[in-house]
């Protein structure tokens, strides 16, 4: 296999692609060429393997205290439904978690006829508001207005 | 019992099977958060976070591939996603000259000094090198996937390996 001389420069170049094996065979030829009459980059090259060797031999690391307390309260914790579940007429109204669909949450009981008159006398209460308003600002207006005109009309007939 | 069987049991809500799992990848999973963010402390909260958002996660586990591999680049996320959301805290604790420190405090680590080295001086490798060392040399990620991971070109991850080891080998006066 033809192989070309390289310079130390030119071998430190070329050595990410060579410890990965990724290198052509010729060029791969000739780094090894290299690496055989320069003590100084075999000696790098060597290192480099070493390290590589090493790392891949580091065994796991223990934590020093158990981190499991702290993940089973963080999943522990209760999800409660963003949507209130669907109740029946007689039932309380109840949330349930997501994580454990057996277990109920929060149980607050509100009868379900007091929740329907709350939203059926809302609107009631505001029509009659309404209503109330509009007859006011009418009557209102109705008695500026007519009392303006009485006022003008005597200075408009003096001046005739 | 198995993995796969604690996994069906854990994604069912099945809590005790999930801390079969915790127990069974902790250290792994441990290890690869304190190393990638060069503290021990960092390393214990990721390792929480990437439990618990395996927990959130784990309905969603089809099974294609290994658990421990779906659960390993799930950490690598984690992690990543923290580094970015931490922002300068992180930066801080990456550039600190506490790493070493840290590291000499270890607790429950084998006492092989050659590997105590090695591991120092991982610690105090700057951030960049520091992820993609642990990743490529520790870990047995490709080129490839580590180029994918971060964004990077192929030749990107190799220059900031070489370097790492360069660094590393300064460090341990080789």
């Amino acid at each position: 296999m033809n192989t070309f001389n390289m310079t130390c420069e030119a071998v430190e170049a070329t050595l990410p692609d060579y410890m990965d094996e990724t290198l052509e065979a010729w060029v791969s030829s000739s780094v090894e060429e290299h690496l055989g009459q320069c003590l100084r980059c075999a000696a790098l090259v060597r290192d480099l393997g070493n390290i590589e060797r090493e790392a891949a031999a580091l065994p796991d690391l223990i934590p020093v205290r158990d981190l499991w307390p702290g993940i089973e309260s963080r999943i522990g914790t209760p999800v409660v439904a963003f949507v209130p579940p669907v109740v029946s007429e007689t039932d309380s109204s109840a949330v349930v978690s997501e994580t454990e669909p057996n277990a109920v949450v929060s149980e607050t009981v509100v009868p379900v006829e007091s929740r329907r008159q709350g939203r059926r006398l809302f609107p009631v209460w505001m029509g009659a508001a309404a209503a109330a308003l509009v007859v006011l600002t009418a009557g209102t207006t109705y008695l500026l207005t007519s009392r303006a005109v009485r006022s003008a009309m005597p200075a408009t007939s003096s001046n005739d | 019992m198995s993995d796969p069987t604690d996994v069906a049991l854990a994604a069912a809500g099945d809590r005790r099977a999930f801390e079969r799992l915790y127990r069974t990848h902790a250290n792994r999973v441990y290890s690869l958060c304190a190393r990638m963010s060069g503290s021990r402390d960092k390393g214990e909260e990721l390792t929480q976070d990437v439990f618990v958002r395996t927990w959130e996660k784990l309905p969603q586990f089809r099974g294609e591939s290994a658990f421990s591999t779906w659960l390993h680049r799930l950490a690598v996320n984690v992690v990543l996603n923290a580094r970015k959301s931490d922002g300068k805290r992180a930066a801080r604790m990456d550039e600190g000259a506490t790493d070493e420190e840290q590291w000499n405090e270890v607790a429950g680590v084998p006492l092989h000094a050659e590997r105590m080295d090695l591991q120092q001086a991982i610690g105090k490798l700057p951030p960049g090198a520091r992820r993609i060392f642990v990743l490529h040399d520790v870990e047995g990620y490709k080129h490839e996937e580590i180029a994918g991971i971060f964004g990077i070109t192929v030749g990107g991850s190799k220059a900031q390996l070489h370097r790492a080891r360069l660094l590393l080998r300064e460090a341990l006066e080789r």
